[in-house]
């Protein structure tokens, strides 16, 4: 009796372990996917190898964050404003999906953040009124629930980049965030390596670019 | 060892044998998608299809197991397969999911603006803020859609061979009674609300929704901002005058206090004037809203706007000769509208509304004196939502009570009216591809003590994405205009009667649109001025198309739209003797609007070219009616705005030159009483300038 209860426990503890390897053989794989695309086409399968993680590992927000960021990045990459809307939207509803899961508040406030002020970019002129405050509003939260998160920084700084000057942006006023962002990058320990960690490259060639 | 090396190799062989390779094709009906997601489900055995909408993946996975394929824009497919072969091969076919774009839309006799690009607007609310010629008068940029034609000497649009009281402005649903600052004889006025007072606007110019009545021609619908997003000031120094608004925004709430005074005089000055003014026309506003959201999906609106106009000017007499007559105009005007919005449930919303107008006039010629009173007041309730995923209704009722009274010297006149209204709508969805609209609406109107009911009907087939077809009937009544209601016992409604069809082709950047018409009057009320009867034997017809192509591709960061128009149109009423064409009708209009914004100035520049065919006017030495045309109408304007910032303010430089050739246009001719002199009905000047600067502060910088 022992020994079969001895052997359950062994097949079970097998079973998640090779679970787990599974699911990390996948995010591994996706974040490799991920950094290997050029194309929208590349950014779209890597989504979709995020979205069948996300199927099997139901209530686990990381696949699902993955996959909307992925969204968002392959969105910047069509150039048709219709599928660039659809695919914004995409990540949009994604992330929402796990508003309510354990994903960190500063790093879901980014990433909502992110998405609209690409929504924005799709239309600036109709969108951006109405938008630009909400989207900064996210932001400065995300930057005060966690003042050590680079990324609501980064996400700032290279929007106010962006912007011109008569609308409140500019360089001058992007350097100090980026500046910020970039110092944040450097010491980010990431606790676990499927965590939240885009940005650092970008934010320090856009900080160069102020100089 | 051996022996368990076999088993190895046994275990890696069975695992080989194992697995199944699918391979396929993912297509939509018509075309192959790129980027759709094929797996098996609860595993992470799959793969996207490439550009040539091909997938391929292999999986352990045995037996009987569900394949799922998933692509944006696509219903989710599921599917039993038996991974017992070795090779699958799949050619699957997904369903199109409805969306914005692709889903049929009541298109028949409507434009309409909003903030959205999603919603595949044809303009923006934006566009109507910015076109040349228009200065964010809603009325000008509407002015140059097909079908509604360019008013210049008289308040109002003048759409589709109907007169300008046939078009109705309403304000959240609810009328504007006098949506014009000024009326004056032969004197253009502008819109009294700004372009930017609104989220969206809708113009319909036929065959619209049973929702709206009272208009024999078109309805203008202007749907108001919800709350503000921050508080700011705004500051706005012109050559007409003095703008300064303040907006606050709180939690769940904002509000907005606005005053403003125009005086024309500095731009009358240095631009010659055709009239001659002894006070130019000036105007003081005092307005404000506040709105309140009263729970995650409620609203409150509270809207007010009060204007004093006055103006008082000269005019050379055509008799007697060589005397001239004062002409002296103080108007003041009210307006206030409340609205509550709130849905009932998931499917169903509430809209209730109430709007006051109060108007009061003065207006002298000489030592004539002639006072106008007019109060009204209109309450409406309704709800709209969702009968099933294919039944859309709309259900309402409005009251309005009019009272207006009219004092020339010592004779005085008034009425009062009292009309009520119901409607029914429907919207049913066949499928995505086809709706049909089915209402009716019912008015009874207390002073005509008439009750009618007018169906309206609407078909519209999308193809697909790009192409739209649509077919519109409906029947309208009208009360007629307030002089005769003053004037005139057992009259009846007017009656119009409209059919459209409608040809759409949209692409994210083109869009092309063709509507053809017919309108039948009937019912129009004649005056016989030598006995002071009325009656409602007038008649007549306008049919025509209209033509709308707008193009932001081809001239890189350019934005044009160009409208056609052709009309033929007859009537007999008021005082006409036969069926003629109206003075108020155009055979061809045309409008090229363009627009372009320069980043490198930071500045964006806009032109608008107007031409329209000559009209009628009354020639009492000709020996037909109405059969003396003007010289054809043209007008060039331009304006830039350039976008900087002060001291870190958002602020536009603006710049605009009405009829920049100073074009002699004549939209007319008024004649002495013996036939023997005239002169012509011009525009106020030539040439109008017009510069400005408009700051904005605000207490929320955005970026910091």
């Amino acid at each position: 009796m022992k020994k079969l209860v001895l052997l359950i426990c062994l097949v079970l503890s097998v079973g998640t372990t090779m679970a787990q390897s599974n699911f990390e053989k996948g995010m591994t794989k996706g974040i490799e996917m991920l950094k290997a695309s050029k194309t929208a086409e590349d950014f779209v399968a890597t989504a979709n190898h995020f979205e069948r993680i996300a199927s099997v590992e139901n209530n686990n927000w990381v696949p699902v964050y993955w996959n909307a960021y992925t969204y968002l990045i392959a969105g910047m990459n069509v150039k048709k404003e219709s599928q660039q809307d659809e695919m914004y939207d995409k990540a949009m509803s994604l992330l929402e999906s796990i508003e309510n899961s354990k994903i960190e508040r500063s790093e879901y406030l980014t990433l909502k953040g992110y998405i609209m002020l690409m929504k924005i970019s799709v239309s600036p002129m109709s969108r951006a009124p109405q938008g630009t405050p909400a989207a900064m509003g996210l932001l400065t939260e995300a930057q005060n629930v966690n003042p050590k998160n680079p990324r609501p920084f980064y996400v700032m700084g290279q929007n106010t980049f962006y912007t011109p000057s008569f609308f409140g942006g500019g360089k001058d006023k992007a350097k100090p965030l980026l500046a910020n962002a970039v110092e944040l990058y450097k010491v980010e320990s990431p606790s676990d390596s499927f965590m939240p960690k885009w940005g650092r490259g970008r934010a320090e060639s856009l900080l160069k670019e102020c100089e | 060892m051996k022996k368990y090396l076999t088993i190895i190799i046994l275990f890696l062989t069975v695992q080989a044998n194992a697995q199944s390779s699918l391979k396929g094709k993912v297509n939509s009906g018509k075309e192959l998608l790129v980027g759709a997601n094929v797996f098996i489900k609860n595993t992470y055995d799959g793969g996207s299809t490439n550009s040539n909408g091909e997938f391929k993946f292999s999986t352990t996975e045995k037996g009987v197991v569900v394949l799922v394929v998933t692509c944006i824009g696509y219903e989710l497919y599921e599917k039993q397969i038996d991974l017992n072969a070795k090779e699958i091969t799949l050619n699957i076919s997904l369903i199109e999911k409805p969306n914005e774009l692709n889903t049929v839309t009541i298109t028949a006799g409507t434009f309409e603006s909003g903030a959205d690009i999603k919603k595949a607007m044809i303009l923006s609310s934006l566009d109507i803020a910015t076109t040349a010629g228009a200065e964010a008068d809603i009325y000008s940029a509407i002015q140059t859609l097909p079908g509604a034609q360019a008013a210049n000497q008289e308040e109002g649009l003048f759409v589709r061979g109907g007169a300008a009281s046939e078009t109705k402005t309403l304000f959240d649903g609810l009328w504007v009674q006098k949506p014009f600052m000024n009326d004056m004889p032969n004197v253009s006025q502008r819109g009294r609300f700004s372009a930017f007072e609104f989220k969206g606007t809708t113009f319909s110019s036929g065959a619209y929704s049973a929702q709206y009545g009272q208009a024999l021609s078109s309805v203008l619908i202007l749907d108001s901002k919800d709350l503000a997003d921050n508080t700011t000031s705004d500051i706005g120094v012109m050559t007409a005058g003095l703008t300064a608004g303040y907006t606050k925004r709180f939690k769940n709430s904002s509000m907005n206090v606005n005053a403003s005074y125009f005086n024309l005089k500095p731009s009358n000055t240095v631009v010659p004037q055709n009239l001659d003014w002894l006070e130019d026309p000036n105007s003081i506003s005092l307005g404000g809203n506040y709105r309140v959201k009263t729970s995650q999906t409620g609203i409150l609106k509270i809207f007010n706007s009060t204007t004093q106009n006055k103006m008082k000017l000269r005019r050379e007499n055509l008799d007697p000769i060589n005397t001239k007559m004062l002409i002296d105009n103080d108007d003041r005007t009210s307006y206030t509208n409340i609205t509550y919005q709130e849905y009932l449930n998931d499917d169903w919303k509430l809209n209730i509304g109430y709007a006051m107008n109060l108007q009061e006039n003065v207006f002298k010629l000489d030592t004539n004196v002639l006072n106008r009173n007019d109060y009204l007041h209109q309450a409406r309730i309704g709800v709209n939502g969702y009968i099933n995923k294919k039944l859309q209704a709309k259900f309402g009722v409005e009251s309005l009570n009019q009272w207006k009274e009219e004092k020339y010297n010592n004779f005085r006149n008034r009425f009062e009216e009292k009309l009520s209204a119901g409607y029914a709508e429907f919207d049913y969805y066949f499928t995505y591809k086809v709706v049909l609209r089915a209402g009716a609406r019912a008015e009874y109107s207390q002073k005509l003590n008439q009750f009618a009911i007018v169906p309206r009907i609407s078909v519209a087939y999308k193809q697909n994405k790009l192409h739209q077809y649509s077919v519109a009937y409906g029947q309208f009544v009208q009360s007629p205009v307030d002089g005769y209601m003053m004037l005139a016992n057992n009259i009846k409604f007017e009656q119009a009667e409209h059919y459209l069809a409608n040809y759409q082709f949209q692409t994210e950047k083109y869009i092309l649109r063709v509507e053809a018409y017919r309108k039948n009057y009937t019912d129009l009320v004649r005056e016989n001025s030598i006995n002071n009867t009325y009656t409602n034997n007038g008649n007549g017809y306008a049919q025509g198309f209209d033509i709308f192509w707008r193009d932001r591709k081809t001239i890189k960061r350019g934005d044009y739209w160009i409208s056609y128009s052709y009309l033929d149109t007859k009537r007999i009423f008021r005082d006409y003797p036969t069926l003629a064409r109206p003075t108020f009708a155009a055979t061809h209009t045309f409008n090229i609007v363009y627009k372009e914004y320069i980043p490198k100035i930071q500045t964006q520049i806009a032109a608008t070219y107007t031409f329209a065919s000559g009209r009628t006017y009354r020639n009492p030495n000709a020996t037909e009616f109405l059969s003396n045309y003007t010289k054809a109408y043209h007008n060039l304007s331009i304006n830039a705005s350039y976008l900087t910032s002060i001291k870190s303010h958002f602020t536009v430089l603006f710049l605009s030159i009405g009829n920049v050739f100073g074009i002699e246009n004549e939209f007319g001719y008024e004649y002495s009483n013996d036939g023997s002199r005239r002169r012509a009905i011009e525009p106020n000047a030539p040439r109008s300038i017009f510069i400005g600067i408009f700051i904005s502060i605000g207490d929320d910088n955005v970026l910091n």
